[in-house]
């Protein structure tokens, strides 16, 4: 299921280099996966096909050479996975049947990005889904500034406030074989109200004191409980960092 | 590594950056602290991390199948997609390189280049006209694009101190240059404090140098008539 970490450091390798000296960028022991062969420039890159249940540095991977070789596959598998979940990300700030036409729109604005910024993602900054989060997180912001009426008052464009995840992230970052299964089992292990909470933070776009008026808790209330469902999700990525190594 | 911030958000605030639901201007302010402190930066991508684990979390499983009829959906939307890829990149090509987010910064006084982007933008949008608060205290409003907090810039007089004052609205102050200090300790370069409204102090700059900050300040929410603008000359709300 997992490539080697002799294949992920090839084509970071590749990425920084237009010396391409490895002939296979992922390893042929990926058992299930199905894969397709590109050519980039006299390499061959072979990209999952199937991408099921597969260990989230393929989709590392597969931005990477998105962005070296504009690859159509390698975008399509990307598009397959991230269109739902961005789909649902966006339903979560505009839930109504009324914006089903908006959020389609938001989702093609965002699947531009990540073509056209792909060459500038790097893999050992951020992790895939942390770099296409904060593309949406900016697109779902740039939609909010637009329907300001002082929005034209200020050349201030959204990535000047909120960069992408890669622009400014740590150079020690490591992700390489975190399996997706792991994660979701985790986030859905949360007690009820702190997975209530942070969602609507994160998903739904609600300040702390938003959520309070809405759950009628008291502020401190939510902040704690926001506090505590970070403080699991943080220990729960750590420790699937360490199996990796 | 004494240039380093020492006061910075509380990791609430962190979290509604990180999250995007913090209005623009206290997130100019968070950004601005980030454009000085790789420790918050690094907090902020933590942040990120957890935001990416509940994007990539669905509860809905539907989402999950991939039946065919999805599949045939998505191959729609997809080709759909790649049209407009396609027909963008065309237009690119007929166009000069992308001139239109680049930064003339030529505009800008040379000591102010190393400010952080979005605080440039501001000073280039619109000319800076510093208005006298009292003897040592500067302010120059600035334009953020939005109406709920008003965004200015602060110059207290090196070796100058501002009267003591109570905030009437939440306050953040980001320090952009040089340092300054009241009752409850120093700040420099980057550092991040916010007043809420009620707190009292009563800053004082330090000798060497002007100190620049950024201010970030909620719309009063009580405050009317104009005997408490005679009795408080900090109070001169322009959202912008």
């Amino acid at each position: 299921m997992a490539s080697t970490n002799s294949s992920s450091s090839a084509i970071l390798d590749n990425h920084r280099s237009t010396h391409v000296q490895t002939s296979h960028a992922y390893s042929n022991k990926v058992g299930s996966i199905h894969t397709h062969k590109v050519n980039v420039s006299g390499m061959t890159i072979q990209i999952p096909t199937n991408t099921k249940k597969a260990p989230l540095k393929k989709w590392n991977d597969l931005l990477v050479t998105l962005g070296i070789a504009q690859d159509r596959t390698a975008f399509k598998a990307l598009f397959e996975h991230f269109s739902p979940l961005l789909k649902n990300y966006f339903i979560g700030k505009y839930p109504t049947q009324s914006s089903y036409q908006m959020i389609e729109e938001l989702i093609q604005e965002v699947m531009i990005k990540v073509w056209q910024k792909a060459a500038s993602y790097d893999p050992t900054k951020a992790a895939a889904s942390t770099w296409i989060f904060t593309l949406a997180r900016n697109t779902r912001i740039d939609m909010l500034r637009r329907q300001n009426k002082y929005a034209n008052t200020t050349s201030i464009e959204t990535e000047d406030i909120w960069e992408d995840a890669t622009e400014n992230g740590p150079y020690t970052f490591l992700t390489h074989k975190r399996d997706e299964v792991l994660i979701k089992e985790k986030v859905l292990l949360l007690p009820d109200d702190q997975q209530t909470v942070i969602r609507k933070v994160y998903m739904e776009a609600k300040s702390h004191a938003e959520v309070a008026a809405e759950l009628r808790l008291p502020l401190g209330t939510v902040k704690s409980r926001v506090r505590l469902a970070q403080k699991k999700l943080q220990a729960m990525l750590a420790e699937t960092k360490q199996h990796e190594l | 590594m004494n240039t380093s911030p020492q006061h910075h958000p509380d990791k609430n605030m962190l979290t509604e950056f990180a999250a995007g639901c913090l209005e623009s201007a206290p997130a100019i302010a968070v950004s601005t602290h980030l454009h000085y402190c790789s420790h918050c930066r690094n907090e902020v991508h933590k942040l990120e991390e957890i935001g990416a684990a509940l994007f990539s979390t669905t509860i809905n499983d539907d989402l999950d199948n991939q039946d065919t009829e999805l599949t045939r959906a998505n191959d729609g939307a997809f080709a759909s997609l790649m049209q407009v890829i396609d027909v963008q990149k065309n237009i690119q090509q007929d166009l000069p390189s992308g001139e239109n987010t680049r930064l003339n910064t030529t505009t800008l006084a040379k000591k102010y280049t190393l400010l952080p982007r979005v605080v440039q933008k501001m000073m280039v949008d619109n000319p800076i006209q510093w208005r006298t608060v009292t003897h040592n205290l500067r302010s120059a409003n600035l334009v953020a694009g939005q109406d709920k907090y008003a965004v200015s810039l602060q110059k207290i007089r090196s070796g100058g101190q501002v009267p003591e004052h109570e905030h009437t609205a939440s306050e953040i102050t980001v320090v952009l240059k040089g340092s300054f200090s009241d009752e409850d300790s120093v700040y420099q370069q980057g550092d991040f404090l916010l007043k809420n409204a009620g707190d009292r102090h009563q800053p004082l700059a330090s000798n060497n140098e002007d100190c620049l900050c950024l201010s970030v300040e909620q719309a009063p929410v009580k405050l009317t008539g104009f005997l408490m603008r005679l009795l408080n000359p900090f109070i001169s709300f322009t959202p912008a």
